[in-house]
């Protein structure tokens, strides 16, 4: 048998409230990611996408099913015994720093808590800041004194200076510019090349998704209704869904 | 050439307090266009929404320059003179129409409160008959519904109907879809472009996503950091861009060949800051001496394309 793949989300289900007010947002949901394998996860508002994301890095408890990592079953951890697996990474990532902190000092925060030595720390911190395309000088900057994009920027660096084994991008890009968001995927492109990242990428973008994404899942009221390559997905679409996203995309050209 | 516009911006230049946010910028809407206005974050975009409506409590202030609609200028009306022509002669779509509708009271009362301030009478079967025609679903009970009830999608569109009731010969719809899922994002906008069609509007839609002016517009302009960059026929400006910013626009977005969007280092210049020369220099990979000292006014370079840059004029 070959080996164990990094992450296994298998029959996975949750539900809000209680009785009569009982609300599925999942539905029986089964991914398998190799590592070095990014997958793209598209849906529309209230599809269950970024819940997924909280159940996977253990944010939420599951209502069912079972989440294995490198074979080994982890359902019901709690998020800081899985924190250093996994690295989450949100929209409105100047409010996930804190406010009162250097971006550097919350990098120490990171570090701190999850590196195993936290000898370096600030040469691994200038390190993976260059990697983003900034200057380490940005660093000792407060979040609020960076443009949008750069912010982004340094929490995708603050999520991999404690070398994750994967990281889960929860609409990473949807509030920025169209030229920040592209320096964005250069970057995690050229870090996948260097480093082999895995990565789960939710975002409501297929086109977007489709220019890096190893495989693309699509989800609808909580149901991944079709998984495959951009090439299966984008030019054979199989699902009706599928297609009326596909139909619902705006090219320039 | 005698033609007539519905709208006229000239040489506008707008600030808030010290801050000047929109310099210089001029182009015409002829009857029946819809022109879109890109740009990223900052740019200004809004804030020429604001001069058009006049919406002085929010700060913008007309400091040069004019706007004229249909031959009038209405640059510097006084309150009542405009309210007259808001509403009934320019239409207005937001973006965040939960924040314009109140949440919690139904349709039909906001949509008569709307339609008596503006001096119109709200007749129920015009509502209806205009839904239908738009296709919403669920006509005949649609006005009971309280905004709560409703998706973000459908709420934009029961805005836009609200709009379109009080007969406006201009719409501006201000980042109307950006928040909206791309599905519905698909409707509101063929919504639009089906309304134009039967009512002859004129539209200005202002937009950061270049695909959705792709769709709908006859022509575009570019901003950057409160400029006009680029303007032109849609197809011009998107298949033939001049401007190194409309270029860097256009391969940021990720296309049909799913190639790696190329993206743009920097930041624009800070809101007001002085400037000598182009602003777009420090972005620039084709800036050359020159044009840090020279500051490019729209300049036609074929019938229909005017762009503000070295590149256009063969001066390189």
């Amino acid at each position: 048998m070959s080996e164990a793949p990094l992450l296994e989300v298998r029959n996975v289900a949750k539900a809000y409230g209680r009785g009569k007010k009982r609300h599925e947002v999942l539905k029986d949901i089964n991914i398998t990611l190799n590592e070095g394998e990014v997958l793209g996860i598209i849906g529309e508002s209230g599809c269950g996408k970024s819940v997924l994301l909280n159940l996977i890095s253990c944010l939420e408890p599951v209502s069912g099913g079972k989440l294995f990592f490198k074979g080994q079953e982890y359902t019901g951890k709690k998020p800081k015994d899985v924190c250093r697996w996994f690295q989450v990474i949100f929209q409105d990532s100047e409010a996930a720093f804190d406010p009162k902190m250097t971006i550097r000092e919350s990098m120490h925060e990171s570090l701190k808590l999850l590196a195993e030595d936290s000898k370096n720390s600030n040469r691994r911190i200038d390190d993976m800041v260059t990697m983003m395309g900034l200057a380490t000088e940005l660093a000792d900057r407060y979040p609020r004194q960076l443009s949008g994009g750069q912010v982004q920027r340094m929490a995708i660096a603050r999520g991999l200076v404690t070398e994750p084994n994967m990281i889960l991008c929860d609409e990473i890009t949807s509030a920025l510019d169209v030229s920040a968001q592209a320096m964005i995927l250069q970057y995690l492109y050229e870090l996948r090349k260097k480093r082999g990242l895995t990565m789960m990428f939710v975002s409501h973008d297929m086109a977007l998704c489709a220019t890096f994404c190893d495989r693309m899942a699509i989800m609808k009221d909580g149901e991944i209704v079709e998984i495959g390559t951009p090439e299966q997905i984008m030019d054979h679409p199989q699902h009706d869904y599928t297609k009326l996203l596909l139909d619902a995309v705006l090219y320039t050209k | 050439m005698d033609e007539k516009y519905l709208l006229e911006i000239n040489n506008l230049t707008v600030t808030y307090g010290e801050f000047k946010i929109i310099t210089e910028v001029s182009f015409k809407v002829r009857p029946g266009e819809i022109v879109c206005i890109a740009g990223e974050s900052g740019c200004g975009k809004s804030t020429l929404i604001k001069a058009v409506l006049g919406l002085k409590q929010l700060g913008a202030q007309v400091t040069e320059g004019s706007v004229i609609l249909d031959g009038r200028d209405i640059t510097h009306l006084g309150v009542e003179e405009r309210r007259q022509i808001l509403g009934t002669q320019i239409g207005y779509v937001p973006q965040n129409t939960r924040g314009s509708f109140n949440n919690i009271r139904s349709y039909d009362i906001q949509y008569k409160e709307t339609m008596n301030s503006h001096g119109l009478p709200f007749i129920r079967e015009d509502a209806v008959k205009m839904f239908k025609r738009l296709n919403f679903p669920d006509t005949d009970r649609l006005l009971k519904y309280q905004p709560w009830e409703m998706s973000g999608g459908m709420n934009q569109r029961m805005a836009i109907a609200l709009a379109v009731l009080q007969g406006p010969k201009l719409m501006l719809a201000d980042e109307a879809t950006s928040v909206l899922d791309v599905t519905s994002q698909k409707e509101v906008i063929e919504e639009l472009a089906q309304l134009r069609d039967e009512l002859g509007w004129s539209i200005l839609f202002i937009t950061h996503n270049l695909g959705v002016a792709s769709h709908i517009a006859d022509r575009l302009g570019v901003m950057y950091a409160g400029r006009m960059v680029e303007y032109g026929d849609i197809r011009k400006v998107l298949d033939d861009p001049i401007h190194p910013y409309t270029r860097n626009l256009l391969a940021a977005i990720p296309g049909r060949d799913r190639k790696m969007p190329i993206g743009l280092e920097g930041r624009p210049p800070l809101d007001g800051a002085e400037w000598e020369g182009c602003n777009f220099v420090p972005r620039c990979k084709y800036a050359c001496d020159a044009c840090k000292h020279k500051t490019y006014s729209l300049n036609e370079i074929e019938p229909g394309h005017w762009v503000s840059c070295a590149e256009g004029r063969g001066d390189r």
